[in-house]
């Protein structure tokens, strides 16, 4: 069986988003990703709760 | 090596241990300095990575080194045509779509040229575009429109390219 040798190069993206956490309540958050996949502009949307903190 | 580098390389060696592959081997290390020997690889693909690495010729001297003769690569990656605004090529938001870092077309396929791989061919080119709410970050709504009308723009393409028997 002939076997074949397949490098591939990838890397690993973070995006932190920032919310502030001394306002307690929802949050809506989006960012836009630019890629040169198919659907080239994604909107990621992060939701959540701040609870406020306890006494 | 950054922490999230090495958290990446040890989730992916789990997951390819609990998955039970035996043919596929995650290597963490700098693209201008490959840990493999000459002549090692059939094929080499990457899509979106080479435009994010500083030293781009160094790069492509390592696929040179460790591909084998006959063999070849096939390379997706983002370039530039025309002048972008400084501020857009080099925002991390725009990092992370691999637009930052990216080199003009002319200048990346030149540097792929130069690395001696040779039948250089750009497979497929196809434009990204970037909504204009995102462009409004980096243009006032004239230039904006200025920067419609020239030409100038963001595209992926994909290069195949040998080295040679």
């Amino acid at each position: 069986m002939k076997t074949i040798s397949i490098l591939i190069f990838t890397s690993i993206f973070d995006k932190k988003v920032k919310y502030n956490t001394n306002l307690p309540g929802t949050f809506n958050k989006s960012i836009t990703v630019t890629s040169n996949a198919e659907n080239s502009n994604v909107m990621l949307r992060v939701k959540g709760n701040v609870k406020p903190k306890a006494e | 090596m950054k922490t999230e580098d090495l958290k990446g390389i040890v989730k992916a060696r789990r997951n390819n241990r609990e998955l039970g592959y035996k043919n596929v081997e995650f290597l963490l290390g700098e693209i201008e300095e490959l840990p493999l020997p000459d002549n090692t690889a059939d094929v080499i693909i990457s899509n979106c990575v080479l435009n994010l690495v500083p030293d781009k010729s160094r790069a492509f001297a390592e696929i040179f080194r460790v591909l084998k003769p006959g063999k070849h690569f096939s390379i997706s990656d983002v370039v530039i045509k025309g002048n972008l605004p400084e501020n857009l090529h080099k925002d991390a938001e725009m990092y992370v779509g691999c637009v930052a870092g990216a080199l003009e077309k002319e200048a990346y396929l030149n540097v792929v040229h130069n690395s001696g791989l040779v039948n250089v061919t750009v497979q497929k080119e196809k434009q990204i575009a970037i909504p204009d709410e995102v462009l409004l970050n980096y243009f006032g709504q004239e230039e904006l429109e200025d920067y419609k009308k020239s030409g100038s723009g963001i595209f992926s393409i994909t290069v195949y390219a040998e080295k040679k028997d």
